[in-house]
This record gives structure tokens, C-alpha cells and sequence, in this order.
């Protein structure tokens, strides 16, 4: 069995989520990230839309990123979707929302290494992965408690705002993966 | 898009077999998470920071900082400051929410729309610094030096300043802090007393405070404000000189409420009558006096009946204010004022203000102008000048001979708007919001439209980021090394001491936002000049500073962030003080010797002439979208006269625009303030609101810019400075 051909654990899903949230550049940003990106739409039950690019061009990178600035660093009229916990939860950045998601993670015997703020997407997506790194299913408490009561929001503007088919894309996997789901729904699937 | 599966059902099923490569091979980024200690919540150390210097306003109160993990949780005033003490205020306080402003800049961005009109893309650093450095070098190359002109503000833009100024050699720089504010009060004072004058009033001893146009209580600034009270405390007589019955006129023994733009004349009337009734101070004008005969001739004219007509004030009040100065000389505080390009005749009223503390003796003594002693032996650190030197445009034109350091603002407007004496083609723009610190605003649009090149560098998206090329987030006060801030004890007659201190940083810079060392240098480097840099980051230059007082960054942690040390009696009139009643020099240049009075514009039927001012919560157009202080006072009443408001049936609370004798209306409205507390011949407002850039989500829309309705330039002719308060404004019911 290849590689690719192993079945997929939770944390590298949440890991690559985490990426597709992060500045896309050319070094990574890439026909081989899109690939992947598309198959995992296909292992969803969906043929990837027309609208996702076939190939990475420097303009397409470049409309990514511009949608991307505007959407979550530094739009007109103003941002869009600030990717912060913080925003949506108290109105302000680094908040006592930051704070606390930073004690959980401390809690859990781990912290921060950038200069973001441990509320930012990319920071507890990073924090999810690692919880499904030690054991699958430890990240419930955090989705339900950090990650569901402003990501909701956060996906509503994106998904009404973003002009590039790509991010609304990524927030609606990152949406499905990160649900709370139910024993009805589980049942009802298995 | 709906997913009709569930996760255990997608993990039994999924595989990527058919992705060109394997999940974990496309994830490249280092997580933002790693493992570390176990912490139990609630158990996150707080620590005191020292070293903190507050730059929410100029006036640089020490503070301390309360940290956990790296967030500032609060700012104190620093216990051990002999300066402002423990106070520090609202704007001060609210420092804490600059850091974390929703909208602050956090990564290098560069335009990819129109200026006016951007559309950010966000770049890296070694993007953004190629960026700058080629265009800069371009512009240099093909112009020469003086092809760039720089619009700088604050403490972290005195280095990139140097550089521009010194190492690549443009004089085209030109600071909102000398030409639309305090410049002319410094070189008027140093062509009357000869040394620009600061805020250097003893009012913590004096008898009496004398303020023309100051409005204390509205302009914050802790010590000041802490003697300006004791002075109170100790019974000192308050005159205020306002159209305004502002908050220091609400406290005055005297209450002036002169027409706007006539104070010179009050100044030279009250004088005249101090001359005449034979109570100015002789044995100190004979002394120190140069041109005393010339300058009692020249404005005998002033009699208080002309003087009374002229500004529209009784004159039995201009005898009580000149007799309540006069008798209690040389113990007076004449405030040399801060805020002073008004009218474009203002070199004049500064000097007669200079004038008016030799004419009384109110020099070195007690509650008098007094400079404190501060430490020596501080020292210097700047880039090294180049070989080429290029004189400014007012030198060379011969004219503006008392201009502040840097080029008039308008030299460099009209320069790059119609390319005489020669074209300005790439601009830095570093820490000031010149569309609301310039007058007419269009014109600073124009000068920037015709640009090859526009930087801009700040920590929040004002104004003028909207017209940047490349836009650069820089760390702000509470997250860097810099400035050096020395002095003395605030009472003057206190316990004689000094202090050395120096700016460090409350928390480390999020995101990617950098200090101007590194910006600078770095732009240096990619322009050629790399061999000329003079310091490799902040701590050193700071360390290299401290070391001629033989202090360190370590030392000073260790003294928990200020050094004292004994100091020095500040009174007394040294024998070779010299104050130029009548300056022969001035006249040399072809402008009047003596302080003379220049009338300005009247106002136009059925307008009010505009007049603005600072609000204690804010420091004009730089904390408007901060949140704490956005809430404390979130819009700009407009004053208006009650008789006024009457008659354009207005009434407290109603909205309204304004509209400017030029046809330009405010973009936003603002709420009607009906008082008694103003004269009927003009309206106030608070300045520095109404940002007009939408990413400042909380000041965008909130108040009128009243500097868009700033429209006619008036500019001082000895100084090159703006006036800008010769602007005629209707109300219009929104
Ligand atoms: S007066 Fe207020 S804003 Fe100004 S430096 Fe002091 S504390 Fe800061």
C-alpha cells in the first residue's frame, strides 16, 4: 500500500486545513496542494467545481491573495472576516477569549511559538491537529466549547464575502470537519 | 456546498490515492502550536514591565507595564517618575488598546489597486524592502536626493528622517509638528529671547497664568497639567484669552474673549499700557533689552481704545489683565502657547508674547518662563551626512528666513505638483497623517498623484495609507527601544533632581510589524548606502546613547526604568540673556522689526469663522479609531454661539454639515453644541476626527474633518508655516 493509499487520519486532515487558511504563496501554494485539495472535495462526495483554478498561475495566486488580504488582513470599505475567536466573541482583538484559548492550550501541555494570537484560525487548527495527534476525538471539547461558537459567524462572511471560489471552498471543508456531530448523525451515517 | 457524509464515515472510506502527492507532503508551515509544559489555568505569571515611554501623545509619560504571557494587560504612570508621577491619562490608559486596534496593520502590504482607492495584497518584507529601496534609488538617480520628500511624525521617524535628510541628502522634509503646529513659536522666541521657549513655564509658582488661545484641562499633558493645577492650588490668577470659554476659561479670573486673529494687537495694546503707566520692568530691560526705545515707539499706536475696537474687548478688562500682569511681575507665567499656526500672521504674536516676559521680567524667576536643569552627557546617534548637499528650496528662494528645520510644506506641495524649481517624485510618508494634519487637503491628493512612488509607514490604516504604494506596519511605542526622555522634577521648586530614561519595550511586536531600525537599514542597504548605517538595531543605538551618561539599557532595568540623580537650581537670569524687543535682524529681511499686528480676513456674511481645538481623550487625528477613547467622546460637537443658534433655528443635539466658504461641504455630520461660551463670530470644534479611510472602523464616519474644510492656505511670511484658522464655515441642518 502507497502512501496516499493508507487511510487518512484526523490531525493530518486538520493540519492541512490549517494550511489552506494560511497567506497562500508560491512556495507552497501549488498545483500538487491543489490536487490534493480537489481529491479531498472528491473523497467528500464532490467533483471539484469548475470555479477552483485548474493551474497555478502567478495571477491566480495573486487574486487569491488579494481576496485573502481583504477578506481577513486589510480590506476596503474594511476587513471582511478578521479570523480572530475574539472579534466575534467580544467585539475586540486579543481579548479575553485570546487569553483563554491560550490557558486551554497551556492546560493541555502546549503553547504558542509565533507572534499570532492563539485565537487566529490557523493557530487552533494547528492546536486541533495536535489534540488528534495524541489521541483521535480529544479535540471535541475545544470544537465545542473555542472553535464552533465563532466559526459559524466567521463561515457565514466568508461564505457571503469571498470573491475567489478557493476560500469559500476550504471554510466549507473546514466547516464539515469541524461540526459537532451527533449520535443521531453518526448512526444515521455508519 | 453540502457534504453528505459524516467524519467516521468519510475516515472508514477516504483515501487521497489519486492526489499527485500524499496529504502531509503539501503541509510545509510550522505549526503555531508546540508542545510545552503542562500549565494549569490561571496560573500565567504577571509581570512589571519598566521602561515604558507613553507616545499616545508628544509628551512621553514614564510608565510601567502590567504583562502576562506577552500581552499587556494595563499601563501605570512609573512609581518612580519624578515627572508624571503615577498619573498618566485617558489617552495614556488607552495605549493598551493601540496594541490590539482590530484594524492595526500587521503584515507588509502593497497596493495592487489606485491610490485613493486601494486594493491590498499582502507581501513579505524582502518584497516590500526591494520595492522601497529600487523605487527610492530610482527616483534618486534620476532626480537627485532632492526628487524625495519625506512627511514624518513621532519618535520612530527621527531615524529614517536622519537618513533621508543626512545619508541620501534631500532637505525636502517637512514635519506637521514644526509647520502646522509649534514652529513658528520656536523661531520667533529664538529671534526674541533666544532659545526656543518649550512649555517651559514655571506655573507651579507663579502669581499669575497667562494663556492666549490655551485650553488646559482640553490639552493633557500630565506634568504640565500638574503644574498648571498647583499653580492654582497656590491661589496663582488665571487669565485665559479665548473666543471660547473653554475648560482653563471656566477657571479664569479673566476671561478674554478676543475676535479671532486679533491677539497681537491685545498683546501690543496691553503693552503699550504697561509702558504707559510706567510699570514694566526697567532694571531688567536695561539690562537685557535690545531695541526697547524702537519697540515702545512702534507700538505706541496701540491705545487701549484702538486695541478695544480692534479686538472686540472691553477696555477696562484690557486695563485689569495688563494691571493684574504688571502688578504682580516678574512672578508670571506667560505661556509661549504650543499649538500656534492660527492665522498666518503668527510670528508676530509669538514674538509679542516673548516680548511681554522681557517687558515684565518674567524670566528665571519664580513662577516665571524658567528652563529646568536637565541631565548632560546623553548622547548622539544619527546616520552620517553625505557629500552632497542640497539647499532647500526657501534658502534658496531667499525667503521664510525664519523657517523651523525641514521645507515649508507648501515649497514641496507646489514642487511636486507643477515640477518647479524641480520635480519631487517619490515620497515617504512615516508616522503622520498628512490629510488631516495639512490644510487643503486635494492639494496634498495632487502632490501625491503625480508621484513615481508613495510609502507609507504606520501602525494604523489612517488616511494618507490610502494613497501608499507600499504600506508597512511598524511596531508602535509600547513594542520598541527608542526615545531618550531626560528633565527634572515637575515643580521646579522642589527637591532639585534629574532623570535619564529610555523607552523599552511593554511586550514583543505581534504579527509581522517591525521597528524603524530594521525598515530603515534595510532600505539602506538595497539603496547602496550600507557602509553608512549607524547602528544595526535599536538596543544598541539606545546603549550607545546611555553610555555618554555612563547608563545602559541593563543598568536602567535594574534602577527599574529611571535614573536619578542630584540636580541643579534652575533659577536665575544668566548675564548674557538677551531679549530683542526690536530686531534689527527681521527687519533686515524685509519684515517688521517690532511685533507688529497684521489683520486677517473678516468673516464673510452668514458664515462663522472655523475654529478647533484638542480634546483631552484624544490626540487629534492619531486616536480616533482607538475604541476606549472613541467611547469617552465619540464625536466633535460643533460650538456655536446661543444668539447664533437662535437665529438659524438651531438647537442643542440637532445634526448638522458644514459647508465651507469655498463650497466644500463635510462628509460627515456632527451634533450642535448651543452655548452662551462662545462668541458670535465664529464655532470650535475638537480636531482630528472623521477619518475618511473605512478600514478605521471605529473613526470612520464618526465627527467632522474639520481639517477638509481647511481649504484657504494662509502661510506665516516669516516662517513658511500654515495658519489655519481662516476658514469660514455655514451650518446646514442634516
Ligand atoms: S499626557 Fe497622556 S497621552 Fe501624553 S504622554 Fe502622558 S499619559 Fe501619554
Amino acid at each position: 500500500m502507497s502512501a496516499t493509499q493508507e487511510p487518512i487520519r484526523l490531525a493530518e486532515i486538520f493540519r492541512f486545513l490549517a494550511q489552506t487558511m494560511r497567506y497562500p504563496e508560491s512556495s507552497w501554494f501549488t498545483d500538487d496542494f491543489l490536487s490534493v485539495f480537489k481529491e479531498l472535495l472528491v473523497q467528500l462526495g464532490h467533483v471539484p467545481q469548475k470555479s477552483l483554478p485548474a493551474k497555478i498561475t502567478d495571477a491566480i495566486l495573486e487574486e487569491i491573495q488579494v481576496d485573502y488580504t481583504r477578506l481577513f488582513i486589510n480590506g476596503v470599505p474594511h476587513v471582511v472576516a478578521p479570523p480572530y475567536a475574539s472579534i466575534y466573541i467580544d467585539g475586540t482583538l486579543n481579548s479575553t477569549t485570546a487569553d483563554k484559548t491560550r490557558e486551554y492550550f497551556r492546560s493541555h501541555g502546549f503553547d504558542i511559538t509565533t507572534n499570532e494570537f492563539p485565537d487566529h484560525l490557523v493557530t487552533e487548527l494547528d492546536f486541533i491537529a495536535l489534540l488528534e495527534d495524541e489521541k483521535q476525538g480529544s479535540s471535541e471539547e475545544f470544537l465545542r466549547l473555542y472553535f464552533r461558537p465563532w466559526f459559524a459567524q466567521f463561515r457565514d462572511l466568508v461564505l457571503a464575502e469571498a470573491e475567489v471560489s478557493y476560500l469559500k471552498t476550504a471554510v466549507e471543508v473546514i466547516d464539515f470537519f469541524t461540526r459537532i456531530e451527533t449520535e443521531a448523525d453518526s448512526g444515521q451515517a455508519a | 456546498m453540502a457534504f453528505n457524509l459524516t467524519r467516521r464515515k468519510f475516515l472508514q472510506t477516504a483515501t487521497l490515492a489519486a492526489a499527485s502527492v500524499p496529504l502531509a507532503n503539501v503541509v510545509t508551515a510550522q505549526a503555531g502550536v508546540a508542545k510545552s509544559p503542562f500549565t494549569p489555568s490561571g496560573t500565567m505569571a504577571d509581570k512589571t514591565m519598566v521602561g515604558g515611554i507613553c507616545e499616545m501623545c508628544f509628551w512621553r509619560c514614564q510608565l510601567v507595564g502590567k504583562v502576562r504571557g506577552n500581552k499587556l494587560m494595563k499601563l501605570e504612570g512609573n512609581p518612580k517618575s519624578i515627572d508624571n508621577g503615577q498619573s498618566i491619562c485617558a489617552r495614556g490608559n488607552a495605549g493598551v488598546q493601540l496594541l490590539y486596534d482590530r484594524d492595526r496593520l500587521k503584515y507588509p502590504m502593497k497596493n495592487v489597486g489606485q491610490r485613493g482607492a486601494p486594493k491590498w495584497k499582502r507581501i513579505s518584507w524582502d518584497e516590500a524592502l526591494d520595492t522601497c529601496a529600487k523605487k527610492l534609488k530610482a527616483t534618486e538617480q534620476k532626480f537627485g536626493a532632492k526628487g524625495i520628500c519625506m512627511f514624518p511624525h513621532g519618535a520612530s521617524a527621527k531615524y529614517p528622517m536622519q537618513y533621508l535628510e543626512h545619508t541620501v541628502g534631500t532637505p525636502n522634509v517637512s514635519e506637521a509638528s514644526f509647520f502646522q503646529c509649534r514652529g513658528i513659536r520656536d523661531t520667533a522666541f529664538l529671534a526674541t529671547i533666544g532659545t526656543p521657549p518649550g512649555e517651559n513655564v514655571d506655573m507651579a509658582n507663579a502669581k499669575v497664568i497667562f494663556g492666549l488661545g490655551c485650553h488646559f484641562g482640553e490639552n493633557v499633558h500630565v506634568s504640565h497639567t500638574k503644574r498648571y493645577l498647583k499653580g492654582l492650588e497656590n491661589g496663582a490668577k488665571l487669565i485665559i484669552v479665548d473666543p471660547r470659554f473653554s475648560a482653563s476659561a471656566a477657571k479664569a479670573d479673566e476671561w478674554v474673549a478676543v475676535k479671532p486673529g486679533t491677539d497681537t494687537a491685545l498683546m501690543l495694546g496691553m503693552m503699550n499700557y504697561i509702558i504707559q503707566q510706567g510699570k514694566h520692568n526697567k532694571a531688567f530691560i536695561d539690562k537685557h533689552g535690545i531695541g526697547f526705545a524702537e519697540f515702545k515707539e512702534s507700538i505706541a499706536e496701540w491705545t487701549i481704545e484702538k486695541t478695544a475696537q480692534t479686538c472686540d474687548v472691553p477696555a477696562d478688562q484690557i486695563k485689569r489683565v495688563a494691571d493684574l500682569l504688571a502688578d504682580n511681575a516678574p512672578n508670571v507665567s506667560i505661556h509661549p502657547g504650543r499649538h500656534v499656526s492660527w492665522h498666518g500672521n503668527d510670528f508676530q504674536r509669538q514674538r509679542s508674547l516673548g516680548c511681554m516676559m522681557g517687558l515684565l521680567g518674567a524670566m528665571g524667576v519664580k513662577g516665571s518662563f524658567v528652563k529646568g536643569k536637565g541631565p548632560k552627557g546623553v548622547g548622539k546617534v544619527g546616520w552620517p551626512k553625505g557629500e552632497h548637499h542640497v539647499e532647500a528650496m526657501h534658502v534658496a528662494a531667499g525667503i521664510y528666513p525664519y523657517s523651523p528645520p525641514g521645507t515649508p510644506t507648501d515649497l514641496i506641495r507646489d514642487a511636486a505638483i507643477t515640477g518647479a524649481p524641480y520635480p519631487i517624485k517619490s515620497c515617504v510618508i512615516w508616522g503622520q497623517n498628512p490629510i488631516q494634519t495639512i490644510p487643503n487637503q486635494q492639494k496634498t491628493i495632487d502632490m501625491l498623484k503625480q508621484m513615481d512612488f508613495v510609502m507609507c509607514v504606520d501602525v494604523m490604516p489612517t488616511d494618507i495609507t490610502m494613497y501608499a504604494d507600499i504600506l508597512l506596519p511598524e511596531a508602535s511605542y509600547l513594542e520598541r527601544y527608542d526615545f531618550i526622555k531626560t528633565g527634572t522634577q515637575w515643580d521646579l521648586s522642589g527637591k532639585q533632581q534629574q532623570y535619564i530614561s529610555a523607552r523599552m519595550p511593554m511586550v514583543m511586536a505581534d504579527f509581522e510589524r517591525k521597528d524603524q531600525v530594521y525598515i530603515t537599514n534595510e532600505i539602506a542597504k538595497r539603496m547602496g548606502y550600507g557602509d553608512k548605517i549607524p547602528v544595526s538595531a535599536l538596543p544598541e543605538m539606545v546603549d550607545m546613547q546611555l553610555a555618554g551618561a555612563g547608563l545602559s539599557i541593563a543598568k536602567l532595568i535594574a534602577e527599574d526604568g529611571i535614573h536619578l540623580q542630584p540636580g541643579i537650581d534652575p533659577y536665575g537670569v544668566a548675564d548674557d540673556l538677551l531679549v530683542y524687543f526690536n530686531n534689527a535682524e527681521i527687519a533686515d529681511y524685509g519684515y517688521p522689526a517690532s511685533p507688529t499686528y497684521i489683520a486677517v480676513e473678516e468673516v464673510p456674511a452668514g458664515h462663522f469663522r472655523l475654529l478647533y481645538g484638542r480634546s483631552p481623550v484624544h490626540t487629534f487625528n492619531r486616536t480616533q479609531n482607538n475604541v476606549w477613547l472613541h467611547h469617552a467622546m465619540p464625536e466633535n460637537p460643533v460650538w456655536i454661539n446661543d444668539e447664533m443658534a437662535k437665529e438659524l433655528s438651531l438647537v442643542n443635539g440637532d445634526r448638522v454639515y458644514c459647508v465651507n466658504s469655498e463650497g466644500v461641504k463635510s462628509r460627515n455630520t456632527t451634533i450642535v453644541k448651543v452655548t452662551p461660551g462662545i462668541r458670535k463670530d465664529c464655532v470650535y470644534m475638537a480636531h482630528g476626527y472623521g477619518t475618511k479611510n473605512p478600514a478605521m472602523s471605529v473613526g470612520a464616519g464618526a465627527g467632522i474633518d474639520d481639517q477638509a474644510l481647511i481649504t484657504i492656505l494662509a502661510v506665516d511670511p516669516e516662517t513658511g508655516c500654515h495658519g489655519m484658522r481662516n476658514n469660514f464655515v455655514k451650518l446646514v441642518k442634516a
